[in-house]
């Protein structure tokens, strides 16, 4: 089977304050730790375990980005998926999730793929709409938030998370699964691994390679526009209640004009 | 004329989803609100939705959309929207309109906006507030024309009621297509909630000569003399490197014939004496690591294996005799197959050691433990990637972040705000670089330590300075852990680092000049790092010499001891009254015979002198911080920290005095859960100094 893993390079969650540039109006990526999104190694785990448990098949890794991106790729190969392709091109700069899920899915055209792999939502933009968009632009179901996934012939089943338990969902492959943060345990890469990515098959694709327009992508085809970045107003001073008997009523009131109650 | 809003309702058993209603509220304020509402229950639920504010329900009543997600819903929109152009949908932000908005936006190529917080028209203008990255807000529009895509988020507006509206209802007469029905819901199910290697052919003289002999616990009597004669006497607290990690074929130990000849003497030395059982902080809490069987458990790996690893090349063969023995029973047969690594030695063990050479320094007859702990640990983290899951995070961290946590290196000098210590970058001739290490830098208990420290220097008159962000994980828990590669990558950097500011006490003949040093015209006298972590002084003093890298070191209480001496700091002598107790740290007293200085520095302290604990200097009982242990949970046994604790608690001390911050750290955990935190305080010894100073200081002001 053909596994693909859509990934992503993004400024590191855990240490960087995530900034936008008020000129370009665009996410800050210079200068910043870059990583590949930790919820892709999860993604990436669970393509590799596929992969192991069905045997004859491969999985290939799918990012677009700038040239940087490279890096969080060669992560991916180090922990165990076995080729590697990215899409860069100047014209994609500013993409929107529809621009990026275009692109995606042109390539996973190309490649025939039979099951499709995305996190359910990056870790720095946190729109969740690309694995639905590719899927939509393949004309392929989509099993979103899965946190189990299983092939049962031509069929793929996953359990999908509900805020009170889970759902089990099936659709014929080839699909589209996006899969839930924590639900794999990442790959810790070994030196086997780190040494062989360097030896896997890379390919860098161009907007032209693909047979994409670019008025289609980036910028230009992005439908959406930032007027104006701001910051957050400061948090007003909370309101300290003594309790004169009346504690219980004022804290249930409160409660409830915000409708948590 | 008003913008009309589609919002679509979603059900959840036959009901409204409020999150759906919240979003109606608010598209009633923006405009003229059409509701659509779809599945089994829709016609029933679709005449209420006027009083929460729609204007129209459009209706479609089929159990199709209750058992096929996403796409029906998709196609019964698509429709829609080929006979009306609203300007919006807008729609609640959860899982299964997620889907759909991600579908429709690319079926329709509509522009969508998610994570909304508010939305309003300025004229013609949408303008939707996204909250964006935790500091910014950003206001987003979509195209006036066509239909755009609203996700909002939870809770983002009130449900809105208006008692007594009556909404147009139109009921859609579409037929659902086969192919849209491809995501089954099959079942819904609810939780409750809730070494330096040798040539091959002298290894093989080595085996060959030895599995000759009686495979008894007598053999030692034989190889007892070689192992102390080819004792190690390299400094007993470096790791052997691990070379060429970019071109090797294997990386650690697991199979026997991976160690090398000396590694393997061990096992033919070893008495089975057994004294390990009173020193070693695993054997001694219940863990599955006894330090002996590690050593047997590579002997036995290596008979059971000696026919795979020999082939030919035996005693028997080479004298001629062929054909013996061939008396391998059956149990011999499965050992065989049994693998080292996981199974005559098991993880568990390997992972239990907290590095602290205890069964070392107790050892009769010189065997090196630890070493090969430590090999097989490389083994399982570079070749296996197995190892506590735990650890994991503590990798990803010193790699990307440079210290073992999710914080910026660029906050590493933050604990000094305000007190006055320089960077080498402005201090670049200091005399002395304090090396703060992570726990200094960003543990809230051991900035207290580094404060202290830097007020010792401050009152000495030192010329020193910190690095700051310049100063990275010395990958002394990486290198314990057995991630020989990460260990690297820390130390080459912060040996760049030292060498650029003159501090490499070597000189490099090799491309003709003097060190670094001597080329950015710095002066040449030797200067000096302090550090008061003893797993930073170790790795530095004797690991980085594998890497170029020759420093003078000292720990602060040793830097402490030469400035009393030296009459550079004056203490109020015996001021502290309280009874103390001085726990050695390994990485200090048996890794590197620190013992002396900071019981000197105590002595001069306290009134009363140090009491000792029952078990001390070279037999100090570690406090389960070390190896990488810190970074571990500990799920087997009884708590390492607290039998330590406990011993302290025996004496009778006030004050534990320590001189590290993993101790302090493992002992403020054990204190706690012994319960006796009122009974003893855990202070590092620079602490004590930095309160004489301030004593002195007010003593000398008062006179």
């Amino acid at each position: 089977m053909k596994i693909y893993v859509c990934i992503k390079q993004i400024p590191d969650p855990n240490t960087v304050v995530s900034q936008l540039d008020p000129n370009t109006k665009r996410l800050v990526r210079s200068g910043v730790s870059l990583v590949l999104d930790p919820g892709d190694e999860v993604t990436i785990a669970a393509a590799i375990n596929l992969r192991d448990t069905m045997g004859n098949s491969e999985v290939t890794a799918v990012s677009m980005g700038p040239a940087s991106a490279q890096e969080a790729m060669r992560r991916a190969l180090a922990m165990g998926v076995d080729r590697a392709i990215l899409v860069t091109d100047p014209a994609l700069a500013g993409s929107d999730t529809l621009g990026t899920a275009r692109v995606l899915a042109a390539v996973l055209k190309r490649e025939n793929a039979d099951l499709i792999l995305c996190s359910t939502e990056s870790t720095d933009g946190y729109t969740g709409m690309v694995p639905g968009g590719i899927a939509e632009f393949l004309g392929l179901p989509q099993l979103t938030f899965a946190r189990e996934v299983k092939i049962e012939g031509q069929k793929a089943v996953v359990k999908r998370v509900t805020p009170t338990g889970y759902l089990i969902v099936e659709s014929p492959v080839p699909a589209v699964v996006s899969i839930a943060s924590g639900s794999f345990e990442a790959i810790y890469p070994t030196m086997k691994g780190i040494m062989g990515a360097k030896k896997k098959p890379f390919t860098q694709l161009s907007l032209a390679d693909l047979g994409i327009d670019p008025s289609q992508v980036g910028e230009a085809g992005a439908r959406e526009r930032v007027l104006t970045i701001g910051k957050v107003a400061a948090r007003a001073a909370g309101q300290v209640l003594k309790d004169e008997g009346d504690a219980a009523q004022a804290i249930a009131d409160f409660l409830q004009r915000y409708q948590l109650l | 004329m008003a913008n009309t809003i589609w919002v679509l309702v979603e059900l959840e058993q036959g009901q409204p989803a409020r999150s759906s209603l919240e979003v109606l509220g608010k598209a009633a304020q923006l405009g003229r609100a059409e509701a659509i509402v779809l599945g089994s229950a829709a016609a029933t639920v679709a005449p209420t939705l006027g009083e929460y504010g729609a204007d129209k329900v459009y209706v479609h009543a089929d159990a199709i959309y209750d058992q096929y997600l996403t796409l029906p819903a998709v196609d019964t929109i698509s429709e829609l929207l080929k006979q009306h152009q609203p300007r919006l949908l807008m729609l609640a932000y959860t899982y299964e309109l997620r889907d759909l908005a991600a579908r429709l936006n690319v079926r329709h190529n509509m522009g969508l906006i998610t994570d909304a917080a508010d939305l309003h028209f300025e004229g013609e203008t949408l303008q939707v507030t996204v909250p964006w990255g935790g500091q910014n807000v950003v206001t987003v529009t979509l195209p006036s024309a066509g239909t755009g895509i609203v996700l909002t988020l939870p809770k983002a507006f009130a449900v809105e009621h208006h008692a007594g509206k009556a909404a147009e209802i139109e009921t859609l007469n579409i037929t659902l297509r086969a192919e849209a029905q491809k995501m089954k819901i099959v079942d819904r199910i609810e939780l409750p909630i809730e070494g330096p290697s040798l040539e091959d052919a002298s290894v093989i003289v080595v085996f060959a000569f030895l599995s000759y002999l009686p495979r008894s616990k007598h053999l030692h009597l034989m190889a007892t003399p070689f192992n102390v004669f080819f004792e190690n006497y390299a400094p007993k607290g470096a790791l052997p490197l691990m070379e060429n990690l970019e071109e090797r074929e294997d990386y650690g130990v697991s199979k026997p014939e991976q160690f090398t000849w000396k590694q393997l003497l061990d096992g033919y030395a070893c008495t089975e004496c057994g004294r390990y059982n009173i020193v070693c902080p695993a054997s001694n809490t219940g863990k599955p690591l006894f330090p002996k069987e590690i050593i047997l458990g590579v002997k036995e790996a290596l008979f059971v294996q000696s026919r795979e690893i020999l082939g030919e090349n035996t005693l028997w063969s080479k004298i001629g005799v062929a054909g013996l023995p061939a008396d391998e029973t059956a149990e011999e047969k499965k050992a065989h197959h049994e693998p080292m690594v996981g199974g005559i030695i098991s993880t568990d063990a390997l992972w239990a050691c907290t590095t602290c050479q205890a069964c070392m320094e107790i050892c009769p007859v010189a065997i090196e433990h630890v070493p090969k702990i430590v090999d097989m640990r490389r083994h399982l983290v570079m070749e296996e990637s197995d190892f506590p899951q735990e650890v994991t995070s503590l990798f990803n961290n010193i790699e990307r972040n440079f210290n073992p946590w999710e914080i910026n290196n660029d906050t590493r000098a933050a604990w000094a705000s305000g007190l006055g210590v320089p960077l080498m970058s402005e201090n670049p001739d200091a005399e002395v670089l304090y090396w703060v290490g992570c726990m200094g830098s960003f543990d809230q208990r051991n900035k207290q330590v580094a404060t202290a420290v830097a007020k010792i220097l401050k009152a000495a008159e030192v010329n020193f300075a910190i690095l700051g962000p310049e100063e990275w994980c010395t990958g002394d828990p990486a290198r314990r852990i057995g991630n020989e590669y990460l260990w690297q990558m820390m130390a080459q950097q912060n040996i760049e680092t030292l060498n650029s500011y003159g501090f490499n006490t070597t000189v490099d003949h090799s491309n003709g000049h003097a060190s670094a040093s001597a080329v950015a015209g710095v002066a040449m006298k030797p200067r000096t790092i302090i550090t008061a972590c003893p797993h930073c002084f170790n790795t530095i003093k004797n690991e980085y010499p594998q890497l170029g890298g020759t420093y003078e070191v000292v720990h602060h209480t040793v830097f402490i001891d030469r400035l009393l001496a030296e009459e550079k700091i004056a203490l109020p002598s015996g001021f502290d009254r309280r009874k103390l107790t001085y726990h050695d740290p390994c990485y200090i007293g048996r890794y590197n015979d620190v013992y002396d200085e900071p019981r000197r520095v105590l002595t001069v302290l306290s009134s009363n002198g140090v009491t000792e604990m029952r078990r001390n200097r070279n037999k100090s009982f570690c406090c389960g911080g070390g190896g990488g242990r810190a970074w571990m949970e500990e799920k087997i046994g009884k708590r390492v920290n607290q039998a330590r604790i406990s011993e302290a608690l025996d004496t009778g001390a006030e004050v534990l005095a320590a001189a590290s911050p993993f101790c302090i750290t493992m002992f403020d955990d054990g204190i706690k859960g012994v319960e006796a935190e009122d009974k003893m305080q855990i202070e590092d010894i620079a602490e004590i100094v930095a309160q004489a100073i301030e004593v002195q200081k007010a003593h000398v002001q008062k006179s």
